[in-house]
């Protein structure tokens, strides 16, 4: 599904940030992908999410390789996935509800769907009573849940989360992951990006590991 | 579901709209009632001369002792092609003078006789003048359609006017409309980026930007037709009462249901052709910036 094969990532006129780098995620994955702080790990997801283009190497995407499609294609293979930003992306005007239900709104979904998914997904994440506050009235917690829920409500077939649990406690990280575990379960491959170590202990999944601009296997 | 921020761009766009629409309006009317005026004119006065006899019973050197007058009559019943002929009372061609000359003045002024032609053809001006001319030189024809000929240039070029002027400003609205979606995508570039990662087409955002827009439109028409019907109801109590005294000028009562069609299709053209221009500016800026 997510194929990469000596792929270099740079920004324009800087060193880069990843050199070499191949690996096969097929189907029914999912992996972990940890590394020190500026280590890459958001650039490696944003090279998957089309955010970036490699500047050397092959970048194959659900079968297609992303060198030859156009840019009225890459809607349609992101909708494939969801995204869970580090910093969260929320869309400030619109509410809690709306958010979540942003990708289900650009799917064309019908509404009556909308309304019975986009709450019973806030519930259970624990936001129901927040259905139609503003972003700005949550805590960072609270932010990166919705943007966990807005993420996974299309039922991506792949979910890129970037440090999805870096601002919330234990027992909410443990729900979350749980959340991502059911999904995965139901089909969606998941990579999450994280330096929570205890988190990749307490969940038994293979882990990518970036040191020195490399990617490595560990398990 | 307000996606982007546009409330910057919507009262700028809304205040300029409504204006622009108003000013439309006001010149679609303006061109409308002149033209009408024109019109009726026109056609009453169409195949119209007048005739002018000076010394109107000063004797013809004939056997009958006829005036000057009557041998004119007698040319003008003989000449075929003529519909009518009326010779105006004195009372008349006073009451033509009156507002030109003092009353006083009047007496001692030994008038010219009027006599009023409908032809049922025009070409036959030229040999109706020869046979008058062969009468004296002194009488002379009138033809109201050429004294017309300046006026027709004016209201022409007053038609035209108005046509720059609905032009211009279709052209301000459009580029307002143009304008409010390039500070609009701006001001909204992260937001834009976030739908653009979850998925979403240009096509989506260049929807959103148009329902924005249709809104502010919708409620700019409404404000510019109700401030333009809010000025000819105005205008036309001032016509009727300030400058024309007893003299009937009714501007609704001359539009029909035809030019009112054409006038609320203005409003109506312009917030559909500003949902397409946004439309279309929000789908070629996004393509410029990816």
């Amino acid at each position: 599904m997510v194929r990469f094969e000596n792929v270099e990532i740079r920004y324009r006129g800087k060193e880069a940030i990843l050199t070499d780098v191949s690996f096969d995620l097929g189907e029914g994955n999912f992996h972990f992908l940890t590394g020190k702080s500026g280590a890459g790990k958001s650039s490696l997801l944003k090279a998957i999410y089309m955010g970036i283009f490699p500047s050397e190497g092959k970048i194959n995407l659900f079968g297609r390789d992303i060198s030859s499609i156009t840019k009225k294609e890459i809607p349609e293979i992101r909708r494939r996935m969801g995204i869970v930003f580090q910093d969260f992306r929320l869309i400030n005007n619109l509410t809690v509800r709306e958010n979540v239900a942003l990708p289900l709104r650009i799917f064309g979904t019908k509404g009556s769907i909308i309304r019975r998914h986009v709450p019973e997904l806030l519930e259970w994440v624990g936001l129901g009573d927040h259905l139609d506050d503003l972003p700005t009235s949550l805590s960072g917690g609270q932010q990166q849940r919705v943007a966990i829920a807005r993420a996974v409500i299309a039922r991506p077939v792949l979910l890129l989360a970037d440090e999805p649990t870096g601002n919330v406690d234990d027992t909410i990280a443990d729900r979350l992951l749980y959340l991502f575990k059911e999904l995965h379960r139901t089909g969606t491959n998941i990579l999450i990006a994280t330096h929570n170590e205890n988190l990749i202990k307490k969940f038994d999944y293979p882990v990518l590991r970036i040191e020195d601009r490399k990617l490595l296997f560990s398990d | 579901m307000r996606i982007f921020k546009l409330a910057g761009s919507n009262f700028f766009l809304g205040w300029i709209m409504t204006s622009m629409i108003y000013l439309a309006l006001l010149a679609v009317l303006f061109s409308t009632v002149s033209t009408l005026s024109f019109d009726k004119w026109r056609s009453a006065t169409q195949d119209l001369v007048t005739i002018h006899v000076p010394n109107p019973t000063e004797r013809i050197a004939s056997d009958d002792g006829a005036t000057r007058l009557d041998e004119t009559l007698k040319i003008l019943r003989a000449f075929p092609d003529i519909e009518s002929v009326t010779v105006l009372e004195k009372n008349d061609i006073e009451r033509l003078i009156y507002p030109l000359v003092e009353k006083d003045i009047l007496k001692n002024i030994l008038l010219p006789a009027l006599i009023e032609i409908r032809l049922n053809r025009s070409d036959i001006l030229p040999d109706l003048n020869t046979s008058i001319k062969n009468l004296s030189t002194e009488i002379f024809i009138d033809n109201h359609a050429e004294l017309f000929l300046p006026d027709a240039k004016t209201f022409s070029g007053a038609k035209k006017l108005f046509s720059v002027i609905v032009s211009l400003t279709l052209f301000v609205a459009m580029i307002s409309v143009i304008f409010a979606v390039y500070s609009g995508l701006a001001i909204n570039r992260e937001t834009i980026q976030v739908v653009h990662l979850v998925g979403a087409k240009n096509g989506f955002i260049a929807r959103t930007f148009q329902k924005h827009v249709l809104k502010v439109l919708g409620f700019s028409s409404a404000c510019g037709t109700a401030l333009a019907m809010g000025t000819f109801f105005i205008l036309d109590r001032l016509l009727k009462v300030a400058f024309f005294g007893d003299v009937e000028i009714d501007i609704f009562k001359q539009i029909n249901l035809w030019d009112w069609i054409i006038f609320m299709l203005v409003p109506v053209s312009y917030a559909l052709l500003g949902i397409i221009v946004a439309g279309l500016s929000v789908l070629i800026l996004l393509r410029k910036q990816n």
